[in-house]
């Protein structure tokens, strides 16, 4: 028989490193007809944080992110960044850079200020690629009449920025702590298929929602989660490396099998936002939290099937076949003591809007 | 076969290489290739267009997708022969900078590029989809292109691109990205600027739908050497003795290291440095790199490799961490097999368990786990006027420059280290990998040499996810509020740290979830043993706790008579008791019950009472 379940699966995740100093860094330049070079050392494996960094540059000096170029790193090009790890890089390097653009931004204030002959350079606002006097709409000078007077004045627009989260180390003794600049929190609700003949477990959606602070990009912020949904289906169902004495066996993709097209589910990506004090525009962390949850919550979508606790991962056909022959499934049907569950599930689908 | 005129291939010109001629991306093309090439390699090798990947070797990936006469091929197993007067279809041939092909348009504009590296086989597999079936179900586009793997979509954005350059096409038209209906001006100025909150398209997403974008392994430099590692076969062993002589007489080797060749510090690690570059008196898991090879060929290099003679001493090994926690066990290193302890305490547990009407137990293993980023790691390593510099595959640059500089003994400043395009990391490309091996030989050369593991190696030797065994107890009230937990863990680090001990730190100060746990003792262990190397993965040892703690959670909602989703309302984290298991408090920007809400929106999870 085929039971269908659903099941929660919860996590928070702390952004950084785990209380120790993780900085970054980064430089921003203004060119002379305005447009921008953004230096850090952050690594991109596809993730998306170069864009991401030219978006929050662009923010900064209010350009177009097509003005603003982002270097590929390296050791002598892009100041240290720390690693692409933690989930750490767009709240990490993404203030970094926010604070080398400022630092410029508050260079080309003060050079419009004399431009424009205004006594409190407080007064001015950056908007649209001109620098103008609040209030006086026609007392405007353009970015780029900025950065060339600045260049003609033997001045060039040039920031750093380095940014460290805000931690307290764990005490040794007691594990106490105040180990993250901030937190992401995500909740997300798998629902399954197990064919209790053969212990097949088929994801059919998963609902995921994710506190991203800030969504910098947010269809880059979906992919992460949708990515993220996926290779935990693989962590729940199919992945595992099988060593024996050390030697591992799985090392092709005929034998270590991930997610095809066929395999992942009806991903729905939510974005929350509920920004953080210390990230740029009040961004988090995202390329971790989504592979956290996922798995957890098709453990419980299983349970929820078929009323027995899976505690060994992957749910590969075969550990879940043993699994409900130990709890007492024959030929699939589930024993007496489990009738009640499965049967209270079935009411439940069929009462269920989702 | 088209009416193309040329030898066709024969059996007798197999032995001898032959002149291939067929057209390739709408122009004739004439190439000699070797005996018994595949047609990837003739592609990326003989022609230069690297558009086309290499990720496994073994036409199971689908990186390599081309299309010979309209049809799919894997061209790492399809013998370039066989393309003698066809016309083949290659990612550089589908559309130009200035007129992309509606599909690229599409990959783009739905966002369905990421590392980019299985991108051209995608764009290939769906161009043979649509020029068959101009309106695919998204079921048939799944079917169509199962046999491409993507690590980093979830394929969600792939199946919509392909979908709207679908219609793109029937349409007949060229792909227009279609104006944003948001009519707000402030926003609408946003999007057009590509502003913070903005979904503009990624700046590398144009060279990696053109193909043009260049991964480690798509690198050329004139001269360049090419490398190989051998490998210890045993999990542990005492090296006696390395014999070199027999592969430094092959002809066509220029070079072989080992780690009498490294004039600085030979071990590495981002957190503890017990990993040796090359192993020098032990080698203490399978695949432990023992001397490397450079040649002017692979296959030489290849071949020279074996002529390596390494004598070892079999040790014995342990391959359970629980066994390996224990005194009798064979002991990896001086300091004994357990890398690190942390250790979490907060209130009176014992007490709160006593007061608990509901306690709930339980034991969960999780198993070991590949990143399976679909490019393997690769890398150059070319010597010039300041020192050498690697072009390869990274997570942060300057921590694998500190390592090779203190390998080499020189300034950091004479080592620079650039990050290539790179297809997929996800913590498996934060440690070093070709990094140590090119660089010595491209130092003790003077040349370019270049190294990229098989899929076999990479899957061998790259660090893995933790499995852990996860002790959990956890004590509520009858109402299902929880009182205490406690949590012990056990995490196989395998033969050396790497981010070992920073997983387990990590998994303790995530035991128990986005709850406010007033009583919790954690103690977390990462234990050395003989097997794979475990170290970064996404998660970085969150996805194990939470199968836990949210199964247990689960199990004290079924005590109480609650539904999961009441459970957890009941127990989250929310401003009134905003306070983590480390004691932060956080009520400033606490969010859980916010995504819990959005998450459960329109499941109905009963009455459990």
């Amino acid at each position: 028989m085929r039971l269908r379940g659903t099941g929660i699966g919860s996590a928070y995740f702390g952004i950084g490193n785990t209380g120790m100093a993780n900085p970054s860094s980064a430089f921003v330049e203004v060119h002379e007809d305005g447009s921008a070079s953004v230096s850090c050392g952050a690594a991109d494996m596809g993730q998306g944080a170069a864009t991401v960094l030219a978006q929050i540059v662009a923010t900064a000096l209010d350009v177009p992110v097509d003005r603003v170029a982002v270097a590929g790193t390296d050791t002598m090009a892009t100041p240290n960044a720390g690693v692409s790890s933690a989930s750490r890089q767009t709240y990490v390097s993404g203030n970094a850079c926010l604070l080398a653009a400022e630092q410029v931004r508050d260079f080309m204030l003060r050079e419009a200020a004399t431009l424009l002959a205004c006594d409190s350079p407080e007064q001015l606002i950056l908007e649209n690629g001109f620098v103008q006097i609040a209030g006086e709409p026609e007392a405007r000078v353009s970015l780029r009449e900025v950065a060339s007077s600045c260049r003609a004045r033997g001045r060039l627009l040039v920031g750093s920025g380095t940014f460290n989260p805000d931690t307290v180390a764990l005490d040794p003794e007691t594990g106490q702590g105040e180990p993250y600049g901030t937190y992401a929190f995500a909740a997300h609700v798998a629902e399954v298929d197990v064919d209790t003949e053969t212990g097949e477990v088929t994801v059919l959606r998963v609902r995921a929602a994710h506190d991203v602070g800030r969504a910098i990009n947010p269809q880059s912020a979906e992919g992460q989660i949708e990515g993220g949904v996926a290779m935990g289906c693989g962590y729940a169902t199919m992945e595992e490396v099988v060593v024996e004495s050390g030697h591992v066996l799985t090392k092709t993709f005929v034998e270590y099998s991930i997610p095809t097209f066929l395999d992942v589910p009806r991903i729905e990506p939510i974005l929350i936002e509920e920004p953080a004090s210390s990230g740029p525009y009040g961004a988090k962390g995202l390329g971790e939290p989504p592979v956290c949850c996922t798995p957890a919550a098709i453990l419980n979508a299983v349970f929820d099937a078929t009323g027995v606790r899976m505690t060994r991962l992957p749910l590969s056909a075969e550990n879940v076949y043993l699994a409900l022959q130990a709890a007492g499934y024959r030929d699939g049907q589930p024993p007496d003591g489990l009738l009640a569950h499965v049967q209270r599930r079935a009411t439940a689908v069929q009462g269920s809007k989702g | 076969m088209t009416g193309l005129v040329g030898p066709g291939p024969r059996v007798d010109d197999l032995t001898a290489g032959i002149t291939l001629a067929f057209i390739l991306n709408g122009k004739p093309c004439s190439v000699a290739v070797e005996p018994g090439a595949v047609l990837l390699d003739v592609l990326r090798n003989d022609l230069g267009l690297t558009g086309t990947k290499r990720g496994c070797g073994e036409g199971e990936c689908g990186a390599c997708t081309v299309l010979v006469d309209g049809r799919v091929v894997n061209s790492c197993l399809y013998p370039a022969a066989k393309v003698a007067g066809c016309e083949v279809l290659t990612v550089e041939g589908l559309g130009s900078a200035t007129a992309l092909h509606p599909l690229q348009e599409a990959f783009l504009a739905q966002g369905a590029v990421q590392c980019g590296f299985c991108t051209p086989g995608m764009l290939l597999a769906a161009k043979a989809l649509l020029d068959e079936n101009s309106e695919p179900t998204e079921e048939q586009i799944r079917s169509a292109m199962s046999g491409n793997l993507c690590r980093c979509t979830g394929y969600t954005k792939i199946v919509a691109a392909v979908q709207a350059a679908a219609a793109v096409m029937r349409r007949g038209g060229l792909a227009a990205r279609e104006p944003d209906s948001d009519t707000d001006g402030e926003r609408a100025r946003y999007i057009a600027s590509g502003h913070v909150g903005a979904s503009v398209l990624r700046a590398d997403g144009p060279a990696k739908v053109m193909g043009a974008a260049k991964f480690a392994d798509d690198l050329h430099r004139e001269g360049m050497l090419h490398a190989k590692v051998l490998r210890s076969p045993h999990p542990h062993a005492l090296i006696l003795a390395i014999d070199c002589s027999a592969a430094i007489e092959l002809p066509g080797v220029e070079a072989i290291v080992t780690a009498a060749d490294i004039p600085g510090r030979n071990s590495f690690g981002i957190i503890v440095k017990d990993q040796p570059f090359l192993a020098t008196d032990k080698v203490r898991y399978v695949g432990e790199a023992v001397a490397a090879v450079a040649a002017r060929t692979t296959a030489i290099a290849e071949r020279a490799r074996h002529l390596i003679q390494v004598h070892y001493e079999p040790l014995p090994a342990v391959f359970d961490p629980r066994e390996a926690m224990g005194a009798e066990a064979p002991q990896l290193f001086e300091e004994g097999n357990v890398r690190a302890h942390r250790h979490i305490e907060r209130g009176d547990v014992d007490a709160a368990f006593a007061a608990a009407e509901i306690i709930v137990e339980e034991t969960f293993h999780t198993q070991l786990v590949e990143h399976a980023y679909i490019e393997p790691e690769a890398g150059i390593a070319v010597p010039d006027a300041n020192g050498v510099s690697l072009f390869v595959v990274s997570q942060g640059v300057h921590y694998q420059r500190s390592e090779l500089a203190a390998m080499l003994d020189w300034p950091a400043s004479r080592v620079r280290v650039v990050q290539t395009t790179v297809g997929g990391a996800f913590g498996g490309k934060i440690d070093l990998n070709v990094h140590p091996f090119i660089t010595l030989l491209a130092v003790k050369t003077g040349r370019p040499v270049k190294l990229v593991y098989t899929r076999e190696e990479s899957m061998t030797v790259s660090t893995k996810r933790h499995p852990f065994e996860i002790h959990v107890r956890l004590g509520a009230n009858a109402e299902g509020r929880f009182l205490a937990a406690e949590a012990r863990v056990i995490g196989d680090t395998g033969a050396y740290s790497s981010y070992g001990p920073a997983v387990l730190t990590r998994a303790a100060t995530h035991a128990l979830g986005p709850y406010y746990m007033p009583n919790a003792r954690v103690d977390t262990f990462a234990v050395h043993t003989n097997n794979p190397i475990a170290g970064a993965m996404r998660g970085f040892g969150v996805p194990q706790m939470a199968a836990a703690h949210e199964q247990m959670v689960d199990m004290v909602a079924e005590q109480a008579g609650l539904t999961p989703l009441e459970v957890r309302l009941r127990n989250g984290l929310e401003p009134d008791l905003a306070v983590t298991l480390t004691g932060h408090e956080i009520s400033s920007e606490l969010s859980y019950l916010e995504t819990l809400g959005a998450a459960t929106e329109g499941f109905d999870f009963g009455d459990r009472r």
